[in-house]
């Protein structure tokens, strides 16, 4: 059996172990963009200067060698031939396969603003290559525009803080975090952020970049009439899948390519896993990316076992649910948010460095938020994917832990 | 699980060989989980809102109470605890003073040159010896039961001068004995004292009652009334029980009140009873500190007491022989599971004092004005034993212990043993033949390392580098018991050390006897000390109760500090939870007595640390 | 594979395979000693009420198919092929809280001193029984044999053994 993979990261290498679980002897080859394996999510802390670039790596230093895998580092998949069952590369080469995953990722996503294709410090932080761009850039001083306030865009702009960069975060909505946080949970982080600095203009949005002749970044203009001058932007609104290469193929694609519980897709013999695709996701129903590493790693597996020939389903496929931490105030969130409207209670509690808050609907948890003081979080968000009463509401719900839920199999394993 | 076991490998034999039998030893593997909150003192039962213990996520209690208080309580109650027990015998023994002088009872005083000292020395006075008696034992009586704002007169006579006066200026000074310990339980009861200095400096008062009474006094009472001490070379171990007689195996702290028997055992009734029972005659069987206590003044009872068998551990052992016909109690260290043994081998037990009330033994409340007829019960029921069981039971005392151990030191026959001074011992200790002096007193307990186990490998180690050790209480018991209080054990000491042993033929290992006399340790101290014209803190002597077992010990032990000495525990004494308690009795006390304990585990490292302390007090000295 | 049983209807609510967790992680090792204030950080266990108010032990359970290995986004968190432990690189950790995040059982937290690092059960690593079993009086805390065949099946249609990405 011949394995093509298409990527590196969390979905690509964790297929990559799965099909060796199961054949030991079928081939393995990795194609990437990358030139070296590293996890995304470090790239802040690469960018903030806290890690070197090759403390990224998330793997053993052996284990493509180990699972038998090759690996063509820097080499992009360019089209697909369903029909040859091959795929071309941007090398001229030409990989064939028995059984292929695309897990080719997503790119930042460029919001329609005047001059951010022409703009020549504007960037995404998606690969390393953007972080030694930005790195590069930020040493010229006049600060740094971020346009988006979500995660992608918080963490560029604590990043920069931490280097001493002057940092403008540019938000629509009413608060940083929108997706992740509540306005309260987000408002004690802005608090800190502007006391270490950084300025926040929520209910704003970029509408052109401003540039000097040499097409170089001087500032940015804002729907409401505001310049603020900057040496950089970081556009940080979000991430489209990498599916050009499915161009002219009958590969289903919606925003991702479109997979089932096995991660195939609509052509036998593809699979495809990661923030390349779109899924049932389990907590809305519905068919959507869900760019988390937990999730990547998970279809990345499923999407090997079945490769290899088994038939397995993942775990679940919950996709709301996001960890941070921002100068020592650590946060976790699963589901909602806020209440989206009648028949949903809140409760909320606040003291100290600790923020909590819980939905609740039909005695069951729809939303939660810990900030601060984190621990036993994972509680809640089991509760909240696996749709399960709490048991418990008003003051009692703050102290859920799994003692409540306990259920030991025989083998010493715990279920809800 | 693997049985517990002792520096004594007789005892260790004797007891595999009786599988039948449950003792403590047995009992040690299955207790091996301990409470980590007890062990470091932050478990707080005063209230209703408790238990509450110190963890990470609760660093207080409900009330607020910090680790510091919890620790400061526990620690404190259990020292006023330890007070009581003590006050409790010295109570007892003057009151029995007061009633011989009185002449309620037909008991004779046997230390008459000692009664008339004191009479002198501490100006109790008296026209005779009747008078003496009664004057000595009510002023005890009444300094004991002051209230706690007069303070105890006779402090001031029977505490070393240079003591007196700093405690005196450091507040140290205790009022009435008893009210001090009603205080202490006040003190440390719900939501009263949160303070824990003020709960430490109350603990070192207690101590400072408990020395000069409970301890020093209860000696003098004691000796007053059964004879002083001599010295003289005597048998110990199981060995010491002869199958054909009557044997009366003895527990507790109170030779004022077992003592009775030791001449109505005598009597020719005595011998009558004995031998209609088919038995040779009555024996008392010496066990614990009352044991320690007859050995001390066996030069006047020596038909009767046949000997020392061991400390608290070894008492179960001891009745599991067989050969034990009756126990009589009349304080601690008669351990409950004694009675488990006692009923296997049908033993029937007598207790003299309900506050050591065994569950199946029968009270027989000591009167010392009815002491014949207590004694004729007690004999009575020892022989009809002797009769009863015999029969049914399997007699096997093992060949066990020591029929030379030098026993009968105290703080005059050591000085008179001398030559009537110090000055040759001051002598051998400048010439550096002499290290300096160790007592290794206290208990026996079964967690540092087994029965003994650190006690004996300690005491081996300090002789080995010429610190001569003097010990008292069930460290007595375990040290004769492996031969290290007889002549022969000079040669496991240092070359130095071991030449003055040979010369004075004296073992490296000075038998003082029972816990009591660890008031005399002090005297001695506090006659070398005068001799030297220092305080106690600059002798190049250390304090170890490494295997401190009980309330009574920390008693002791706050006494130690209070007289400022360095005080070495194996075990900690449920205060590690406290960064300020332990700071203060591992350091910061120092600075206010002289005084500190140093906790070490290690039977090595604890010798390299008392060793560096007298080295350090021998420099001050100018040694 | 041993693996840890817990039977919460021996516990006694006593805390003490709390106790013997910290003064495991702590720099003596000894009950006596262990800050039990939180100098030394926070045991790794713990014993929480349930809804009757009854205590549960409670400890890793180093999962056939750990979630939080799953999550973990710079390879500090493995499940150990041999041993099948879920170990815990400190050197490696981030602190991005993934698997805090998701466990479904909350039994990995931030270290409660500098807050910077994951910290979990190891195991007592090396040592033949865990200190927590250890201390145990009640045997609500145990140590099995676990055949590593009868898994945490709590995905339909089964998965095999997972070793995370390490």
């Amino acid at each position: 059996m011949k394995y093509l993979i298409l990527g590196a990261s969390a979905a690509g290498l964790s297929a990559v172990r799965a099909i060796r679980q199961l054949d030991a002897g079928g081939e393995i080859t990795v194609l990437s963009r990358d030139r070296q394996i590293y996890s995304r999510c470090l790239l802040p802390e690469v960018l903030a200067g806290r890690k070197d670039p090759g403390a990224t790596r998330f793997v053993p230093e052996d284990f493509l060698e180990r699972h038998g895998a090759r690996w063509f580092g820097g080499v992009e998949a360019t089209r697909l031939l369903t029909g040859e069952k091959a795929v071309l590369a941007d090398t001229g080469d030409k990989f064939t396969y028995h059984r292929l995953l695309i897990a080719t990722g997503a790119s930042s996503f460029l919001p329609p603003v005047e001059n951010i294709r022409k703009g020549r410090q504007v960037y995404g932080l998606r690969n390393l290559e953007d972080v030694e761009a930005i790195s590069a850039a930020a040493g010229k001083g006049r600060g740094a525009v971020i346009m988006g306030g979500g995660l992608v865009g918080v963490d560029a702009a604590a990043a920069l803080n931490e280097r001493g960069v002057s940092v403008t975060i540019i938000e629509a909505a009413g608060h940083i975090l929108p997706l992740q946080l509540d306005r309260r949970a987000a408002e004690r982080y802005q608090h800190i952020f502007r006391k270490r600095g950084m300025e926040i203009i929520t209910g704003e949005m970029v509408t052109r970049i401003l540039l000097d002749g040499d097409d170089n970044v001087t500032g940015v203009e804002l729907k409401g009439g505001r310049t603020i001058p900057c040496a950089l932007v970081v556009a940080a609104a979000g991430v489209t899948p990498n599916i050009s290469l499915l161009k002219d193929t009958a590969v289903e694609t919606g925003r991702g390519i479109r997979v089932d519980e096995y991660q195939e897709t609509s052509v036998a013999d593809i699979f495809a896993a990661g923030d390349v695709c779109e899924s049932l996701e389990a907590f809305t129903k519905k068919i959507t990316t869900t760019p988390i590493w937990p999730l990547a790693v998970q279809q990345g597996r499923v999407a090997g076992w079945n490769m290899a020939g088994a038939r397995r389903k993942p775990l679940n496929n919950f996709a709301f649910r996001n960890s941070m931490e921002f100068y020592g105030l650590p946060a976790v969130s699963y589901g909602l948010t806020e209440a989206p409207g009648p028949g949903y209670e809140t409760f909320t509690r606040e003291s100290g460095e600790s923020y909590k808050k819980f939905i609740l609907k039909n005695g069951r948890l729809r939303g939660a938020i810990l900030q601060g003081d984190i621990t036993g979080a994972g509680v809640y968000g089991a509760l909240i994917r696996e749709n399960i009463p709490a048991g418990a509401t008003g003051e009692k719900l703050f102290g859920l832990t799994y003692a409540d839920f306990f259920n030991q199999l025989e083998d010493g394993s715990f279920i809800f | 699980m693997r049985v517990c076991i002792s520096a004594d490998q007789v005892l260790n034999d004797f007891l595999a060989a009786r599988s039948g039998v449950e003792t403590s030893f047995n009992r040690v593997p299955p207790q091996a989980v301990k409470c980590g909150f007890g062990m470091q003192g932050v478990c707080c039962r005063l209230c209703s809102n408790g238990p509450c213990r110190i963890t990470p996520k609760s660093p207080r209690g409900v009330c607020g109470a910090s680790p510091d208080t919890m620790v400061a309580r526990n620690f404190l109650r259990a020292v006023a605890a330890g007070a009581a027990c003590y006050l409790h015998i010295v109570e007892n023994a003057a009151v029995n003073l007061r009633e011989i002088g009185r002449g309620n009872s037909q008991l004779p005083l046997k230390g008459t040159g000692l009664l008339n000292e004191l009479a002198d020395s501490l100006e109790t006075g008296g026209r005779d010896r009747n008078e003496k008696a009664v004057n000595l034992a009510e002023r005890v009586l009444a300094d004991l039961y002051l209230p706690r704002n007069d303070k105890m007169r006779l402090v001031q006579k029977l505490a070393y001068g240079p003591r007196f006066e700093l405690w005196r200026q450091g507040g140290l000074l205790p009022g009435g004995a008893k009210s001090e310990v009603f205080d202490a339980l006040v003190k440390t009861s719900t939501n009263l004292s949160s303070d824990p200095v003020d709960m430490l400096l109350h603990s070192l008062r207690l101590g400072i009652a408990t020395g000069l009474y409970g301890l020093a006094m209860t000696n003098k009472i004691n000796d007053i009334i059964w004879g002083e001490p001599q010295i003289r070379t005597a048998r110990a171990g199981f060995g010491v029980v002869d199958p054909d007689y009557v044997n009366i195996m003895i527990t507790g702290h109170q030779q004022s009140l077992a003592g009775i028997l030791q001449d109505a055992l005598l009597s020719p009734e005595a011998a009558d009873m004995a031998r209609a029972a088919g038995a040779a005659g009555f024996r008392i069987i010496g066990s614990t500190c009352v044991g320690q206590d007859m050995q001390l003044r066996a030069a006047h009872c020596p038909e009767v007491f046949a000997g020392q068998t061991g400390n608290n551990f070894t008492t179960e052992a001891l009745v599991a022989t067989g050969a034990i016909d009756l126990v009589v109690s009349e304080f601690n260290c008669t351990l409950p599971g004694m009675e488990t043994v006692c009923r296997q081998m049908l033993v029937p037990q007598i207790c003299l004092d309900d506050v050591a009330k065994k569950q199946n033994a029968e009270l027989l409340p000591f009167d010392i004005r009815e002491t014949r007829a207590i004694a004729g019960k007690i004999m009575r029921g020892a022989a009809d034993s002797f009769a009863a069981r015999r029969k049914n039971v399997t007699v096997n005392v093992p060949s066990h212990g020591y029929d030379d151990v030098l026993t009968g030191l105290s703080e005059k026959t050591l000085k008179n043993f001398l030559g009537g001074s110090y000055k040759p011992l001051i002598d051998l200790i400048a010439a550096g033949s002499i290290k300096g002096i160790a007592a290794v007193v206290g208990c026996s307990n079964l967690t540092a390392g087994g029965h003994d186990i650190f006690t004996v490998g300690m005491t081996r180690e300090l002789i080995k580098r010429d610190i001569i050790v003097l010990s008292a209480g069930c460290t007595s018991g375990a040290l004769e018991n492996v031969g290290l209080m007889s002549p022969a054990a000079a040669e496991l000491a240092g070359e130095s050390l071991k030449k003055v042993c040979l010369s004075l033929g004296i073992p490296p290992v000075l038998n003082f006897g029972p816990c009591l006399a660890i008031g005399r340790l002090e005297e001695t101290a506090a006659d070398i000390a005068a001799e030297l014209g220092v305080d106690l803190p600059k002798l190049p002597l250390i304090i170890s109760a490494p295997q401190w077992l009980e309330e009574q010990a920390l008693a002791d032990g706050a006494f130690g500090l209070a007289l400022g000495l360095t005080l070495h525990l194996a075990i900690p004494p449920f205060i590690t939870g406290s960064e300020l308690v332990t700071g203060i009795l591992t350091k910061g006390l120092e600075n206010i007595t002289g005084g500190r304990v140093i906790v070490d585990g290690d039977i090595n490292s604890t010798v390299d640390r008392l060793e560096a302390v007298i080295l350090d007090k021998r420099a001050g000295l100018g040694l | 594979m041993l693996r840890i049983l817990i039977k919460p209807e021996l516990c006694a609510g006593c805390k003490n395979c709390q106790v013997a967790c910290l003064a495991e992680h702590s720099p003596s090792g000894s009950v006596w000693l262990a800050d039990l204030s939180g100098g030394h950080g926070r045991p790794r266990n713990s014993v929480e009420l349930n809804s009757r108010d009854l205590p549960v032990p409670l400890t890793c359970r180093h999962c056939q198919e750990p979630e939080c290995v799953t999550a973990c986004i710079t390879g500090a968190l493995s499940k150990n092929p041999a041993t099948g432990l879920v170990e815990h690189d400190q050197g490696r950790c981030a602190g991005c809280w993934m698997c805090v995040m998701s466990c479904p059982f909350g039994m990995i937290s931030p270290e409660a001193l500098e807050k910077k690092t994951a910290v979990k059960c190891d195991f007592c690593q090396g040592r033949e029984t865990p200190r927590c079993v250890e201390a145990c009086p009640t045997g609500a805390i145990c140590l099995a044999e676990v055949s590593p065949e009868t898994g945490n099946n709590t995905t339909p249609g089964e998965a095999p053994k997972e070793e995370g990405l390490h």
